[in-house]
């Protein structure tokens, strides 16, 4: 199973979280709104295209629209190797996060 | 505005997988993202594109090895930015050329089913002055099944009376259309409707479309202006609606007004002059079919045998001129392949020869393991970073320029787009590589192909360089042919400018406003053009008006001349000289005072008034020998006037007034009176600042005649603003040329001179031990040097003096070259190149034989 980058993982965790309506616009802001970063739509691109070669992700074409210019908008949805890859990075965090709460606080 | 722009479309379409291409483009559309958006874009897909595939490709070429390229072209800066600037004028020329080129072969209109759109061009008979345009209309637009819709437009000559409630008068350039066309174009009326078939109806109220900067320059933008009159051109007409400013069919205008159906006509019931006709194809018909049909249904008109046959049409596309730009596109490619040539070898040779230079320290580390695929790529990445920023610069630099040039010329067509479209940039990269292949590839093939150990046992000095010294010599001579013939003329464009700009010395240029004047009733020519010139007359602080067909700075062109010489007299009788019609006033408003004889009066310009003419200064030195030419006879014709020639007696002489501003050696002309005609030039002399009557001028004719046109109301110091700036730009771009390539080659022949004294040390030395004299020594260093510079010298010259014949193709006069310019160019060459050689043969001159010896 790949190793997903901290930005991956954001991506999917906001395509997860977005359903069947995550593109790249509301990816970027959903990332921004939960966040507070401010995300480069290019950057979401990239990593939508890298996580979709490596199989995480599939892709499909909605309708166009007149607002886009007669141009259709593609969405994304996680592969089930995608969901695996999720839990897998979220079971390493928590593990990693384990006991540190404290340590954190009085820092 | 497009989202995003449709240079960037191109560079996304580059790099973007096809699969979300769509997906970007239209996020960039639907957030409004501009340029910045979608270059953030572009470079993110470049990079993971990159780093995935190929990156691979480059794997030969490290992150070292750049840094090292980096720190040898700080040791060598000279030589560096003198290999940078040639590279970066080469590609700043390949990118401009190609742009250029690529437009005119394949632009089209810049909306969807523009490809769709061609002129329908009637070949009239020569002498016919019928419109056919309003016939073939008729016939095409009944019966054409090729064609989905036919058009008619015509560019109202001037600019027509926009007279504004506060009494200001502006001008507008307006376009004539067929009012149904408007639906075949894509764009939405910012307020109102568009023009529609109804508008050209018989009878149909006089109505306008306009522009956007016009609505918002006069109306603020007024969303009430739709439905309300306004005063153009002498005819009160109604508003309909209001077009965004990148609406510019078929070309640029501010107001468009409808042709009525039936005559073509616009505020006159016949066709308005200089009607054309456009067509829009069917969707999966060709040009060829087209002009197949309408050749069929062309209007028929009598042959020189005065035998009925039909018109010949031709369908072209409407934005691209294919014709001369077939011919045009290989040539230029073929230029722009031949400096990059010329520049990549000159640079390769400069590669090379530091190469050579490093051939030790290249010798030890082939020993020392690393293989020659290694060493090349040290060698080539130099070459690499230099060639990424001259890349970079020369893309920069042609962008900047072919933006000042869209600034220069607001009348470039609208669908012509001087950015680098993606194939320009594609073309760039390809010369990129193909420049760090040949310039820094090959080079460091040739100099690795020796074998080290040899190369160390030699001190570096083994293998050949006879190929590179050949070559070298080559590069060099072709190089300076290039420099010698692009500063020539660009001297000599730079003397035609400035005698452009300077004028005549007796005009007042800073004290005159000139005008364009178009008159609407071929029946009223006197009339009007009297009182135009009375309205203009009574402004405040003129003191001169007066009308001509030319003014200086528009030079007329040279018309045959006869002289009647008497008996006895030695004089040319056929001669070309300038001539211009000219009404009484006008010599005198220019500035210019009779110095013999009389001006031109009233009564000269009556019918069956006995023909008269004025010659200037020059003309009496060069025709008459300086003699009084007054009551002398010349036989010519009136300027702009198809009429016989006449003998007219010359009643006066002025001074060089300006017949022939571009080339001072054509000055001699003469002035006949001015008859009235449909268009002409009106010059005002003022006591203060010309610019501040324009206004008062506009609103003076308007009141004269609202339908009155005009144009190009300029200060006399501008006319010919345009002419100027192509002859400037023309010289700028040669002396920039020139002096990269004598740059260039200068630096090319102190490298390979630099390098032969270090190679041949030893040798030297041992000449100077067996008593060669310095004469010597030097001789047969700088033997090929001089060689190759004398021969680039003299064919430069000879190509410079051909390159300047060509003035004869511009549309303005330029002077004649005269072989002064050579001597003027090869003086400062023959210097550069006594510099370029005078360190290495110092050295050699100062090598002792005992320590040449020791070398190793």
């Amino acid at each position: 199973m790949p190793v997903l980058g901290e930005f991956e993982l954001l991506v999917l965790l906001a395509a997860l979280r977005l359903g069947d309506d995550a593109h790249p616009v509301s990816i970027v802001d959903e990332i921004r709104l939960r966040t507070a970063r401010d995300v480069q739509r290019a950057a979401v691109y990239v990593t939508l295209q890298r996580l979709e070669d490596k199989g995480l992700v599939s892709s499909w074409l909605g309708s166009p629209s007149p607002e886009r210019g007669g141009k259709a908008r593609r969405h994304v949805r996680l592969t089930r190797e995608g969901r695996e890859a999720v839990r897998e990075a979220r079971a390493a965090l928590q593990s990693m996060w384990a006991g540190l709460g404290r340590s954190l606080e009085e820092s | 505005m497009n989202h995003p722009p449709a240079w960037t479309r191109g560079l996304l379409k580059l790099v973007v997988p096809r699969a979300r291409l769509d997906d970007v483009l239209g996020d960039l559309h639907e957030t409004r993202g501009g340029a910045r958006d979608a270059l953030v874009t572009v470079l993110a897909f470049a990079f993971y594109r990159a780093r995935s595939r190929w990156w691979a490709v480059a794997r030969w070429i490290t992150w070292s090895d750049l840094r090292l390229g980096l720190r040898l072209i700080r040791k060598q800066p000279v030589l560096s930015a003198t290999a940078v600037a040639a590279l970066t004028t080469a590609i700043t020329v390949a990118c401009m050329g190609y742009t250029f080129a690529e437009q005119m072969l394949s632009a089209t209109l810049p909306f969807p089913r523009g490809d769709r759109f061609v002129r329908i061009e009637i070949q009239t008979p020569l002498d016919s002055e019928t419109p056919y345009e309003t016939e073939a209309f008729q016939n095409f637009r009944a019966q054409a099944s090729t064609l989905e819709h036919v058009a008619a437009v015509a560019i109202a000559t001037g600019e027509l009376s926009l007279v504004l409630g506060s009494g200001e008068v502006d001008g507008v350039r307006t376009t004539y259309i067929t009012p149904d066309t408007l639906r075949f174009l894509p764009y939405t009326p910012l307020a109102g409707r568009r023009l529609v078939a109804a508008d050209g109806a018989p009878g149909a109220a006089p109505v306008v479309l306009i522009r956007e900067t016009l609505w918002r320059r006069h109306f603020s933008g007024s969303q009430d202006l739709v439905g309300r009159t306004i005063h153009l051109g002498g005819v009160a007409r109604f508003v309909v609606g209001v077009m965004p400013d990148r609406f510019e069919f078929p070309f640029q205008a501010e107001a468009w007004l409808p042709l009525d159906l039936r005559h073509l006509g616009g505020d006159t019931s016949g066709a308005v002059a200089g009607t054309r006709l456009i067509g829009v194809l069917r969707d999966g018909v060709t040009r060829e079919a087209a002009e197949a049909e309408l050749n069929t249904l062309a209007p028929r008109a009598k042959n020189r045998d005065n035998v009925e046959e039909p018109l010949h049409v031709r369908v072209r596309p409407f934005a691209a001129d294919l014709d001369d730009i077939a011919l045009l596109f290989p040539i230029v490619l073929g230029i722009i392949l031949l400096t990059l040539l010329v520049v990549v070898g000159n640079v390769a040779v400069l590669m090379a020869a530091r190469g050579w230079s490093r051939a030790t320290e290249l010798a030890v580390r082939a020993a020392l393991g690393a293989g020659r695929a290694r060493i090349v790529g040290q060698l080539t990445a130099e070459v690499l970073l230099l060639g990424v920023v001259a890349s970079t610069l020369g893309v920069l630099i042609s962008v900047a320029a072919m933006r000042w040039i869209d600034r220069a010329y607001p009348d470039i067509p609208f669908w012509i787009d001087l950015m680098p479209g993606p194939y320009t940039l594609v073309f760039v990269v390809a010369m990129a590589l193909v420049t760090v292949a040949f310039a820094g590839a090959w080079p460091a093939l040739i100099v690795t192909r020796s074998d080290p150990a040899r190369a160390l046992q030699h001190g570096g000095r083994s293998g050949s360089p006879g190929m590179f010294g050949r070559t070298a010599g080559t590069m060099i001579t072709v190089q300076i042919a290039m420099a010698v013939a692009l500063l020539s003329g660009a001297v000599s464009m730079a003397r035609g400018f400035l005698s452009y700009v300077e004028g005549p010395a007796q005009v007042d240029a800073d004290r005159l406003l000139t005008a364009r004047v178009n008159l609407p009733r071929p029946s009223s020519f006197d009339t009007l053009t009297r009182a135009v010139v009375t309205a203009a007359a009574a402004l405040p602080g003129v003191d001169g008006v007066g009308v001509a067909t030319h003014v200086p700075r528009r030079d007329p062109p040279m018309m045959p001349v006869e002289i009647d010489a008497h008996p006895g007299e030695s004089l040319s009788t056929s001669v070309r000289a300038p001539g211009a019609a000219v009404g009484p006033g006008f010599l005198e408003a220019v500035g210019g005072r009779v110095t013999r004889g009389r001006a031109f009066m009233d009564a000269d310009s009556a019918p069956g008034a006995l023909p008269v003419a004025i010659v200037n200064e020059p003309f009496v030195t060069q025709y008459f020998g300086g003699r009084n030419p007054l009551g002398r006879r010349i036989l010519t014709a009136t300027p702009r006037l198809d009429a016989p020639s006449v003998w007219r007696e010359i009643v006066g002489v002025v001074p060089d007034l300006g017949l022939s501003t571009g080339d001072p050696s054509a000055a001699a002309g003469f002035y006949v009176p001015y008859h009235p005609r449909v268009e002409f030039r009106l010059v005002v002399r003022t006591e203060g600042n010309p610019e501040g009557l324009t206004q008062p001028l506009r609103a003076a004719i308007a009141a004269v005649d609202p339908a009155i046109r005009l144009r190009e109301i300029v200060p006399l110091d501008e006319v010919g603003a345009d002419e100027q700036a192509f002859v400037a730009g023309m010289a700028s771009t040669m002396v920039s040329l020139g002096a990269a390539a004598l740059a260039l080659s200068i630096v090319s022949v102190y490298a390979l001179l630099s390098f032969a004294v270090t190679r041949r040390t030893r040798e030297i030395g041992v000449r100077v031990a067996l008593g060669a004299t310095p004469n010597k020594i030097v001789t047969t260093l700088l033997a090929s040097a001089a060689t190759s510079l004398t021969v680039g010298a003299v064919i430069g010259s000879v190509l410079g003096l051909l390159l300047m014949q060509a003035r004869v193709l511009l549309a303005f006069r330029m002077p004649t070259t005269g072989v002064w310019v050579v001597p003027t160019v090869l003086v400062p060459l023959i210097v550069a190149g006594l510099i370029a050689c005078w360190e290495p043969a110092r050295r050699a001159l100062a090598i002792q034989p005992a320590d040449a010896l020791k070398t190793e």
